[in-house]
């Protein structure tokens, strides 16, 4: 997995890119929970480079939301390709986030 | 039919060759990516349960993968030596429907083995749990 961030001033945007299973997870998760920073209140998630994802994936970015949703922050997923968004789905966590088609969509949400 | 058969050893690095012969077996017998990409999935959380809880020792342990594929149907028998476990049984699924503060971190490994997969057996047979999972192929 590798992780690509942007600072846009009033939001950041984290790229995830590659196979988010048990083992990048393993290596990757602290550091992807430390991008969330004090100041900043808004975070668009670009997924479109995510080729795979398992439950521990999906509790990365459970784990995200529940930390932005405690500071009234706001998290959007964006891009997200179709076999990843069934496996949100399934999870129900399409209930859970704001996921929308590109960064366009993302950035009329902030 | 295609029969292949494969062989790990109780430890998470052993991830990176399923995902490696799930490739291999896409391209030998032709399967949708998208079927192969779920099958990935639902082999890792069933792996990573079995290496994580599955056994009281600190020894190794083999697990055996076969895959069949026949018929338009492919069928996957997870063999372990570990502790009688039988998920269709143990593992409760998650509380899907509940908003982000009560979401619990875990139990959604199994709920998306039980979601990807059309049919799931278990037996205990001759100390081993095996677990059976199949699926029909749509081209």
């Amino acid at each position: 997995m590798k992780i690509i961030t942007e600072n846009n001033g009033s939001y950041k945007t984290i790229r995830l890119e590659g196979r988010l299973d048990t083992k990048a997870v393993a290596d990757k998760e602290a550091d992807i929970l430390a991008l969330l920073e004090e100041d900043i209140r808004n975070y668009l998630i670009d997924c479109e480079k995510i080729d795979y994802i398992s439950s521990s994936g999906l509790r990365v970015f459970l784990k995200l939301q529940k930390q932005v949703s405690a500071r009234q922050a706001k998290l959007i997923l964006h891009s997200m390709p179709p076999n990843i968004y069934d496996i949100f789905k399934i999870c129900n966590f399409t209930a859970l986030f704001t996921i929308v088609d590109d960064a366009e969509a993302a950035k009329k949400l902030l | 039919m295609n029969n292949h058969q494969l062989i790990l050893t109780n430890s998470l690095d052993q991830l990176d060759t399923l995902a490696r012969r799930l490739e291999q077996l896409e391209k030998d017998w032709q399967l949708p990516a998208d079927l192969t990409m779920n099958l990935n999935l639902v082999l890792e959380e069933i792996f990573t349960n079995i290496v994580n809880y599955g056994f009281k020792d600190a020894g190794s342990h083999d697990i055996h993968i076969t895959f069949q594929y026949d018929k338009q149907e492919i069928t996957i028998t997870i063999i372990d030596d570990g502790i009688p476990f039988n998920p269709l049984e143990a593992v409760q699924p998650p509380v899907l429907n509940a908003g982000i503060e009560d979401t619990p971190v875990g139990g959604l490994g199994f709920h998306i083995v039980r979601q990807l997969m059309d049919k799931i057996n278990y037996k205990r047979e001759n100390n081993k749990n095996h677990l059976i999972l199949s699926k029909e192929v749509r081209s």
